[in-house]
């Protein structure tokens, strides 16, 4: 216990002090906006029982002093820097909620690490309930989002593979086997549309086949 | 690394939400303004069954005297250490105290059974002790739940237990007034199994009222 509080007397000194002075100074910002300053350490439980007695701006003044030293307790214990951001602000919004318990009598760090710490310890085990319930699966996801996707993405999938074995065919043989197979136009018609006869088309299109073979024997073992 | 979020906003809404507000009465404070309301609605939820009027002159009857000032005095010690542990940053203190107390009060209890006259067990021995302390405790389980709530708590499971501990001891105390001072194995461990439902009841009841 002696041990946590010297840590938290610690963290509390290394927390930023850009003002030292009384409470309640406001600084601008570049951009205009105004922002307070960070307080020390030491008037902070005289802020929270400003802050209790109604001071906005006290309160403000506190909320933002004592952010840093919440960020660095909450990091102690989650690693997760997007989840570490979300347990910040759950112990802002439960210091809030519970401002009034603060006896300012008291150091305000062992107050404000153990919310930090519960808080911490309720995201931990938050985390780790959603990751055992929950599976990453890409194909998954895809199919609950939409059921179809898997056979529009088979569709694709040979869409590009028809398409690259034709683009390795001579101009000739692949209109051929366009026509007469993707395009299921007869013999006759195909054969009028290349000005070619019909035994023509055929040994184009026995060229074609055979060429495909030995190409998609080739990729496909 | 990725970018902190700014919190600014959520500072600027926490700010502006801000009311004045009341700190709570010392705990110690706090737990006797409970005492005083929750002894006696406890008293008189148990007129709904009849009570036993003990002959204060009869032997044995120093054991159930020792009993009610351990049982009351432990009661509101634990009471009082409920309050204090569900503000965030108090531990429980004097802990080994009360624990020491608490084996105080177990070893008068197995005193007072090992000189206690010994007769065979009835059907339903204790049922009446059992009944007494569940009607004692119904009105101050709330009430507990209700006072708890003005502070709430970052764990409540563990401030409602040793709240219902508290609360147990307390209703044990009164049954000492209503209760014979001889004391049968089979009564203490329905005493036992009362307590046991109290703090039991008080910790799933107020969980979700008192969380912080």
């Amino acid at each position: 216990m002696r041990m946590a509080l010297a840590s938290c007397r610690r963290l509390a000194a290394d927390a930023p002090i850009m003002h030292q002075g009384g409470t309640g100074d406001v600084s601008k910002r570049k951009d205009g906006a105004e922002r307070d300053s960070v307080a020390d350490p030491a008037l902070w439980p005289a802020l929270m029982r400003r802050a209790q007695d109604g001071d906005a701006q006290a309160y403000r003044l506190l909320l933002g002093s004592v952010l840093p030293a919440i960020r660095a307790l909450v990091r102690r214990r989650v690693f997760d820097e997007a989840l570490a951001e979300d347990v910040v602000q759950e112990t802002m919004l439960t210091l809030h909620r519970v401002r009034h318990t603060y006896d300012p009598a008291r150091p305000m760090m062992p107050w404000i690490a153990a919310i930090a710490a519960t808080r911490a310890i309720d995201g931990l085990r938050r985390q780790g309930r959603v990751q055992r319930r929950e599976l990453w699966d890409e194909t998954v996801l895809a199919m609950e989002l939409d059921p179809d996707a898997a056979r529009r993405m088979e569709a694709f999938a040979v869409q590009d593979e028809v398409e690259s074995l034709l683009a390795r065919l001579p101009a000739r043989q692949r209109q051929a086997v366009e026509m007469v197979k993707l395009q299921q136009m007869t013999l006759d018609h195909a054969a009028q549309a290349t000005s070619q006869s019909v035994p023509a088309l055929k040994a184009l299109l026995h060229r074609a086949f055979t060429r495909l073979r030995q190409d998609g024997a080739g990729e496909n073992g | 690394m990725a970018e902190r979020v700014n919190h600014e906003l959520l500072i600027d809404r926490l700010s502006d939400s801000l009311r004045p507000v009341r700190r709570p009465l010392p705990a110690w404070l706090r737990a006797l303004g409970w005492m005083a309301l929750a002894l006696p609605c406890g008293l008189a939820a148990t007129r709904a069954i009849p009570r036993y009027q003990p002959d204060w002159g009869a032997s044995g009857m120093a054991w159930a005297v020792v009993e009610i000032a351990l049982s009351l005095g432990l009661g509101l010690a634990v009471v009082v250490s409920a309050f204090d542990i569900s503000i965030a940053g108090r531990p429980l203190r004097a802990g080994r105290v009360m624990v020491g107390l608490g084996l105080v009060w177990l070893a008068v209890c197995v005193g007072n059974i090992a000189v206690s006259p010994w007769h065979a067990v009835r059907l339903g021995a204790g049922l009446y002790c059992y009944t007494f302390m569940m009607l004692a405790s119904a009105p101050m389980m709330p009430l507990v739940v209700l006072a708890l709530r003005r502070t709430r708590a970052l764990h409540p499971g563990r401030s409602l237990a040793v709240a219902g501990i508290g609360i147990a001891f307390l209703v044990s105390g009164l049954l000492g007034f209503c209760h014979q001072g001889h004391l049968h194995p089979v009564d203490f461990l329905m005493h036992l199994a009362a307590g046991a439902s109290i703090v039991l009841l008080t910790t799933v009841l107020g969980r979700r009222f008192i969380a912080a």
